[in-house]
């Protein structure tokens, strides 16, 4: 038997699921849709709300949505109520961690944190 | 003596380190500190390995020497000395020796007399009126074998220290207070 290593697996696994996968990112993919996830995020919304706080026309958000509740990122609920559905808390998780923990963005965390001013006292050793 | 900008550059240099009080056996310039120790160490392994570093030296300068200040300096008054060459990249090199790559930033450059005679002007006065501040907790002293001779009071030493532009609300209270 021939085992495979976690590489392997992981691009087998994206090869399998690419369209479904590619989809999602198209929904995640754009400004407006991602600001109407942070919202609900806060907790669930009516479209009025929505509408409101992303300061778009009504049809604009309504195809938005429409989008966001087919790729099953969101749910709309009694009375017109919108809520982000478990897919789409996950989502929201798993790019939140890949960028936090990217290696660049670590790095450039790191560079911050070592990038601070000599001290007063580290210069006067120099005075004469 | 104005002194220079030298646009972002990183240094890649290659020598010998020591960490603590190099001052606890003799002080200030005394060749019988622990810093001196480090550049005779140094030049030991420098003449040891002197047709293979001749290879890879940049530069003109005769050698740097680069103190870094660690968080808690001020505690302890310990810190990291670094002495050695300017090289280029690279994949091997003595194992007796250590390879230091430092940040790609900015450098106030200027030139003093032997034992750094004004340098405080730099850190005290030029720095402080200027628009930038320090970027990294070092600095760095470089020697020419032209320019220097040691006990020579003739002699002239380089320094670059770290900057980078102050931030912008900085920058303001100067013009204000100017």
């Amino acid at each position: 038997m021939i085992s495979k290593n976690i590489h392997d697996l992981l691009i087998e696994s994206l090869i399998e699921s690419s369209i479904e996968i590619v989809s999602i990112l198209k929904s995640l993919g754009n400004e407006y849709r991602f600001q109407i996830l942070l919202q609900l995020l806060t907790g669930a919304k009516s479209f009025g709300t929505i509408v409101k706080n992303i300061n778009r026309e009504k049809t604009a958000i309504s195809n938005h949505l429409s989008h966001l509740i087919n790729a099953n990122l969101i749910e709309k609920g009694d009375y017109g109520i919108y809520r982000i559905s478990g897919d789409g808390i996950e989502f929201m998780k798993a790019i939140d961690s890949a960028f936090q923990q990217s290696p660049t963005r670590q790095l450039r965390k790191f560079k911050e944190l070592q990038s601070r001013k000599i001290s007063n006292s580290f210069l006067n050793r120099f005075s004469q | 003596m104005e002194p220079e900008i030298i646009e972002e550059k990183v240094f890649k240099l290659l020598g010998c380190v020591y960490y603590g009080n190099p001052f606890h056996s003799a002080k200030g310039w005394d060749s019988n500190n622990e810093i001196g120790n480090t550049w005779k160490r140094f030049m030991s392994l420098e003449n040891q390995y002197r047709e293979f570093l001749e290879t890879i030296k940049e530069g003109d300068a005769y050698g740097y020497e680069l103190h870094i200040e660690p968080e808690d300096y001020n505690m302890k008054k310990k810190f990291h000395i670094f002495v050695g060459i300017e090289v280029r990249s690279l994949e091997f090199f003595p194992l007796e020796m250590f390879y230091k790559i430092l940040p790609r930033t900015k450098y106030l450059f200027f030139t003093t007399k032997y034992k750094g005679e004004g340098s405080d002007y730099y850190f005290t006065k030029w720095l402080p009126e200027s628009t930038y501040e320090t970027s990294y907790p070092y600095i760095m002293q470089s020697y020419s074998p032209k320019r220097w001779k040691e006990n020579d009071p003739n002699s002239l030493m380089d320094w670059y220290i770290p900057i980078k532009e102050k931030s912008e609300d900085k920058q303001d209270d100067i013009e204000e207070y100017s």
